[in-house]
């Protein structure tokens, strides 16, 4: 019983993970149909770039603060110059143009980091036991700043004027422009939010997942998995999908063989494509975001 | 110079011209109507208009201003608010998110309650549906909302396209009335893009009769429904329904028309 209680727990600490991953991408496609794959390589560069902070003598908290407007910044630029000169996107182009950013982000991670895994040091507090399960205190600040940030997210494109313009532009382009809402506009915030989960997610994992210059590749396809439980259409399942995928990992990886634990999600991904392709938990519905 | 003026306007998907070069002009307070068959290039007129569609060639002026190379966001920012074809609400989106993102261009002037009162007041039947989401509505409602949302732009000219498709009689009526309301109340300029002849006949001041991307006749309804050639043409051959385009107009140029449709 314990056993299961304390996969659940790191299933859910590692699912919160995938979920803010998840939403990054379903914030970029959601808006113009544009599978972002350097969507990974963003948690990848966050986390380094804090080690590399921290490293030279900036506190961790600062060290956070700084990176994640880095990452934001980086991945608006490249909306600027890779999606936004495009004349006709499709998803197919989009796929071929990030992956070509992604496969440069990683060369210059490694050319600056090098090869090895490394970890920030871990947020302050104490490791607790609780009936009978081990709870890191890391686990606890993923959990409880993965899913605020998710809920905040989340509740801004259902509540504020521009995240309902953003859904807008998701639902109906053609409309959302007769309006004056820029699709141009949309897409630059999109990224934006992409690039600020991607850094959360990559910084509050750091610690106990490590990061390395390709750690954003199986970051990101699990991420995408998530996604598209939703169709990669709907921020709550993706979060939901994310935290599902994490617990079903775990639960493979502890009951049956740790060495299954990557090909759940592609079983996932299966499983999705064969049966749904428009989203696992998504009702047949026009509703997006 | 206010109001919309179009002179020698061509438009074409790739290589297929769609418009042989259009003028028209629609003042304040006026509602003009185009009419005509299906594909002769209506809703491309309006969507080049609203920069939806980039123009090959010609001007577009909005209140003495060219926009025939802006964008739509920019062009709906000056003033130009496009009902478009089918409605395009925001279907997962309540009625009252529908009418806020309506006031995207004018979010930061504050008077956003005042035009939300006065949309609502046009249009009764949504304020009881205030938080519905749009996708939920009928289509008259969803039309009725598309118009609202417009509104909220506080536009000077309004083009709309098809707005009585396959509504009932009734709601057309509705429609028609809040289009000469509209008209004038706030003295908007109205362009019409309209299948439904007997209903643009009734509200326009104005008709353009489109074939195959040129106006081949324009002038007053009543003058359009005169011309024997334009009748017999565009506006339905047979006398049921030619008459019906006559019979609820009360205008002077009713007997008129009547006798000459008697005559054939």
């Amino acid at each position: 019983m314990s056993d299961l209680l304390q996969l659940l727990f790191s299933g859910l600490a590692q699912g919160s993970i995938y979920g803010l991953v998840a939403i990054g991408f379903v914030a970029v496609f959601s808006v113009r149909e544009i599978v972002n794959l350097a969507q990974g390589e963003y948690s990848a560069l966050a986390g380094l770039s804090a080690i590399s902070a921290v490293a030279a003598g900036v506190p961790l908290l600062l060290a956070i603060l700084l990176v994640v407007p880095l990452v934001i910044g980086v991945s608006v630029i490249i909306e600027r110059v890779c999606i936004e000169p495009v004349r006709r996107m499709t998803p197919l182009v989009s796929i071929i143009l990030t992956l070509g950013v992604s496969t440069a982000l990683k060369a210059a991670m490694l050319l600056i980091w090098g090869p090895q895994a490394r970890g920030l040091p871990p947020f302050p507090g104490r490791d607790l036991v609780v009936a009978g399960i081990s709870v890191r205190s890391q686990e606890l600040w993923i959990i409880g700043i993965a899913v605020l940030v998710a809920v905040v997210v989340i509740w801004a494109y259902e509540h504020t004027l521009l995240g309902k313009a953003m859904r807008a532009c998701a639902e109906q382009p053609v409309a959302a422009r007769l309006v004056g809402i820029s699709p141009r506009m949309a897409t630059m915030i999109a990224f934006g939010i992409a690039g600020l989960v991607g850094a959360v997610a990559g910084v509050i994992g750091s610690p106990i997942y490590f990061s390395s210059w390709d750690y954003g590749l199986g970051l990101g396809l699990k991420g995408f998995v998530a996604a598209t439980l939703g169709g990669l259409i709907s921020l709550r399942v993706a979060l939901f999908g994310g935290v599902v995928l994490g617990i079903l990992e775990n639960l493979v990886a502890g009951y049956i063989d740790s060495g299954y634990r990557d090909a759940v999600a592609f079983l996932v991904l299966l499983l999705v494509l064969l049966i749904r392709p428009q989203g696992l938990m998504l009702k047949a519905s026009g509703a997006r975001v | 110079m206010t109001g919309l003026q179009v002179e020698g306007l061509t438009a074409a998907y790739d290589r297929l011209q769609v418009l042989h070069g259009i003028d028209l002009e629609v003042a304040q307070g006026q509602i003009v109507a185009v009419i005509g068959a299906n594909g002769v290039g209506k809703t491309t007129l309006l969507r080049s208009v609203s920069g939806l569609l980039r123009p090959r060639s010609g001007r577009v002026q909005l209140n003495g201003e060219e926009i025939s190379s802006a964008s739509a966001e920019q062009i709906a920012r000056q003033g130009l608010a496009h009902v478009p074809e089918n409605r395009l609400v925001f279907p997962s989106l309540s009625v009252d998110d529908n009418l806020s993102l309506g006031g995207w261009t004018t979010r930061k002037d504050g008077h956003y309650e005042e035009r939300r009162t006065h949309a609502l007041a046009l249009f009764p039947r949504l304020a009881d549906r205030i938080n519905l989401s749009a996708g939920s509505l009928s289509g008259g409602e969803q039309q009725m909302l598309a118009m609202a949302r417009a509104l909220m732009a506080a536009p000077s000219v309004i083009v709309l396209d098809e707005p009585s498709l396959g509504l009932a009689p009734r709601l057309v009526g509705e429609i028609v009335g809040t289009l000469a309301r509209l008209r004038d109340e706030q003295q908007l300029a109205v362009l019409l893009v309209e299948q439904n002849i007997r209903a643009a006949f009734r509200v326009a001041d104005y008709v353009l009769v489109m074939d195959r991307g040129v106006v081949v006749a324009e002038g007053s309804p009543a003058e359009l429904a005169d011309d024997a050639r334009v009748r017999a043409a565009y506006l339905g051959g047979d006398s049921t329904s030619s008459g019906s385009i006559v019979a609820p107009d009360p205008s002077p140029t009713t007997p008129a028309t009547k006798n000459s449709q008697e005559s054939r």
